[in-house]
């Protein structure tokens, strides 16, 4: 039983990385589109995975959450560095969103998060403000936050070093 | 040895799946975009993820093989059995998919009728616009049969 849900850990893991690959790769890619109609295509290709995203992260979490009880790892430390560093990541991603590609939404004149709020699209702001907005975007350091804290984690629940 | 062999591994399927990630949404927008700048978007992202794409299945078949070996294992069945399963799927990948991009994007003519590729993608086309669930289906059941294979190592 304990094997069946570690099983079905990894098949999360794996599911959560391809249904998180469409906006990891759109935050590369959006840097270097000048065109807001291909921006907003971008940012629609990130939006369609969701339901996957969420389904995924929740097979992931809840078994690992059920493996670690039924593996009685919860007294020793790999297994709470894991969890703090996927809360830290998780944490860090969403209020990057928020910041960042949530305000070249609203720009783009679509549908946008504000705060904890779900805003209705408002007009489009000019080019030059959107490409402004579009500069501030820095999606290197997430994506070595993201994939480096993965591998972490991956070292710790492969090799359960203390 | 091994183990940071095994870590590599891994840590390669994960990036892997990762970059495919973006080539199943494009698949599935594709369905959704007609408008030949927002195709041209999306044919970019499959333009920027096809180099890793390609690095990191090279990265996870070479260590897999070197795992084999290592590991001795390669006397047993489910090794090849998972390489016989990735490679099977890797050519419906690429058949299927290749087609339904090809065709969607407007990169790919249609073969003429006494052309051998022509069968095939006649095929390709009977899925129209259920190629992307028909893709995403039998990879993640691949997926499920090479995990399996490699946790359980039943024969």
């Amino acid at each position: 039983m304990y094997s069946l849900f570690v099983f079905l850990h990894v098949l999360g893991v794996m599911g959560f990385m391809l249904s998180h690959g469409g906006t990891t790769v759109m935050t590369f890619q959006i840097q270097k589109e000048r065109d807001p109609d291909r921006m907003r295509t971008l940012l629609d290709l990130s939006g369609y995975s969701w339901p996957a995203f969420a389904l995924s992260f929740l097979l992931l979490f809840v078994s690992g959450i059920i493996a670690a009880f039924m593996g009685r790892w919860w007294g020793q430390g790999w297994i709470w560095v894991s969890v703090a560093i996927l809360l830290g990541m998780s944490i860090y991603m969403g209020w990057s969103s928020r910041a960042h590609y949530h305000k070249l939404r609203k720009a783009l004149g679509m549908r946008y998060f504000e705060g904890s709020k779900d805003h209705p699209p408002i007009k489009a702001a000019s080019d030059e403000e959107i490409l402004a907005v579009q500069a501030k975007l820095k999606p290197l350091p997430m994506a070595v936050l993201g994939f480096g804290g993965t591998l972490v984690i991956l070292w710790l629940m492969m090799f359960k070093p203390f | 040895m091994y183990d940071v062999i095994l870590f590599l591994h891994v840590a390669s399927v994960v990036g892997y799946f990762l970059v495919h990630g973006a080539f199943a949404s494009v698949t599935f927008a594709l369905n959704r975009e007609s408008q030949p700048e927002r195709l041209q978007a999306l044919e970019n992202i499959l333009d920027s993820t096809g180099p890793w794409s390609l690095g990191s299945v090279l990265v996870t078949v070479v260590s897999g093989i070197v795992l084999m070996v290592m590991g001795n294992w390669w006397r047993d069945a489910w090794p090849w059995l998972s390489l016989l399963i990735l490679i099977v799927i890797g050519g419906v990948m690429v058949i299927f998919g290749g087609i339904f991009l090809g065709l969607r994007l407007g990169t790919e003519e249609m073969p003429a009728k006494g052309e051998r590729w022509y069968r095939t993608v006649q095929w390709g086309l009977r899925l129209g616009s259920r190629t992307p669930l028909f893709l995403t289906a039998t990879g993640l059941a691949a997926l499920v049969l090479i995990l399996w294979l490699m946790m359980f190592k039943p024969f």
